[in-house]
């Protein structure tokens, strides 16, 4: 994977290997969290900020830890743990030092930050055998794809509560038929170039 | 040999980052340890701790947070008994304004009401009224797939399947959970000291309900007429009884032509 340049897999990332809306990871906090534009805005910010680091931190683990001692069987649980380690302190110090930023998340702080985008990043960088500089690149624009998908979703959720809805497809159907038409749509950016 | 060290050096490795792990962690803990009021411990004990969500907040532990940090009313819980709210606010040094004590009541006995078609879907009342409005012609009629029931985190209501679910007055701290997933919307609080309930509904025009079913109130206006203290009268096709006046005298039970006004 050396010969793609750091633009191409920011790309590659963010639109053409969109994590929601081509692989169908982070479902759950996709549809359960996207309620209002603010919200999710700031919800996207958060996963940009800890998934890049959590990335980082699962590279250095993978590739200083494991791999020299022929580990690699054991990189679920390895990554699992830091995650699980890292937004934990993440979330410590954000109570301690950020009090209002917990209060406006709501309880989805703990939601958003701990979802399976994480673990599928620290998956995919190990698996492409990024550098240190690309896999950062990488989960950053994994991260912001998330984010574009989130909003892009929100957006249009908040336009259609204004229209008339046929009373069976009210809430999650139609959130459902939404994600599937925004998937189709991200779908034809494929063919750009491939990881 | 080979399988021998990566055992070996998976347990060592698996050990050791645990061990780290763990030992961040505690420190962390010890360094970033939020100092918690300990006035919202002592609330913290006197709340239920059933986590109903009555009060309108995510359990019982951030009520007690909120009541501390933000000053919430320390009289929002419908769970606790006076005393307990006053020694709350007593902690809090506010003075907590106690709410009538309520229970949820069952506004149906729609058994007799007629059915539009035979629904054999899942077995949830939501499910069931999404499906062109219910499978009972009434609109606000119980489909009694008990989603109340499954709902209330007391377990007040006794439900069987296909049956009105009853509520039981002791256990029922009127937290209004039911009252959410109700889909027909039949269920509503009233006062304890409540001795006489309408128990329908629906807001259509009488002759309509009378052809729909045997115990619908159909507007017929006797109760407001009988009422030696003029305490019902007719909002949207429906008898209302105002509370405040009513003396359960039971006049407009025995009047009620089509059975909608019970008795305690």
């Amino acid at each position: 994977m050396n010969e793609l340049n750091l633009f191409s897999i920011f790309i590659s990332g963010m639109i053409i290997n969109n994590i929601v809306l081509i692989w169908f990871i982070g479902l759950c906090s996709f549809l359960r969290v996207s309620v209002s534009l603010e919200a999710s805005t700031g919800m996207g910010i958060a996963i940009i900020f800890v998934t890049t680091i959590s990335s980082a931190v699962s590279w250095i683990v993978y590739n200083y830890l494991l791999k020299p001692y022929n580990l690699e069987f054991l990189k679920i649980i390895v990554f699992v743990l830091f995650i699980a380690l890292f937004i934990q302190l993440v979330a410590m110090f954000i109570k301690k030092n950020i009090p209002g930023l917990l209060k406006s998340s709501g309880n989805y702080f703990t939601l958003i930050t701990a979802n399976c985008v994480m673990l599928a990043v620290a998956f995919l960088q190990a698996e492409y055998r990024f550098n240190f500089i690309q896999s950062l690149v990488f989960s950053l624009g994994i991260s912001c794809g998330f984010a574009l998908a989130v909003i892009l979703f929100v957006s249009i959720r908040e336009r259609l509560e204004l229209a008339p809805v046929p009373k069976a497809l009210k809430g999650y159907p139609l959130s459902f038929f939404i994600a599937a038409l925004m998937s189709l749509a991200f779908m034809g950016f494929r063919g750009l170039f491939g990881l | 040999m080979q399988t021998m060290n990566t055992i070996i050096n998976s347990v060592l490795i698996l050990g050791g980052i645990s061990l780290v792990l763990g030992c961040i962690i505690i420190i962390a803990l010890r360094k970033y340890s939020f100092p918690t009021d300990p006035r919202q411990n002592k609330i913290q004990e006197l709340l239920p701790g059933s986590n109903c969500g009555a009060c309108s907040f995510n359990g019982c532990n951030e009520y007690a947070e909120a009541m501390v940090m933000i000053g919430a009313e320390p009289g929002l819980c419908c769970v606790i008994d006076d005393d307990t709210a006053k020694k709350i606010g007593g902690i809090l040094g506010r003075e907590a304004h106690l709410k009538e004590k309520q229970v949820a009541c069952v506004l149906c006995q729609g058994e007799n009401s007629e059915l539009k078609y035979k629904y054999s879907g899942t077995e949830e009342c939501l499910a069931a009224s999404i499906v062109s409005g219910g499978f009972r012609s009434c609109e606000n009629a119980c489909l009694g797939f008990g989603d109340c029931a499954s709902a209330c985190s007391f377990s007040a209501i006794s439900w069987q399947k296909g049956q009105i679910p009853e509520i039981i007055a002791e256990k029922c701290n009127a937290c209004g959970k039911c009252l959410k997933v109700c889909p027909v919307n039949i269920i509503r609080l009233i006062p304890r000291s409540a001795g006489i309930y309408v128990k329908c509904n629906v807001q259509n025009k009488g002759l309509t309900i009378k052809k729909m079913c045997t115990v619908g109130c159909f507007t017929c206006g006797d109760c407001v007429k009988t009422c030696p203290e003029k305490a019902i009268t007719i909002v949207n096709e429906l008898a209302k009884i105002d509370y405040s006046k009513c003396t359960n005298c039971g006049i407009c039970v025995d009047n009620c032509p089509s059975g909608v006004l019970l008795s305690n």
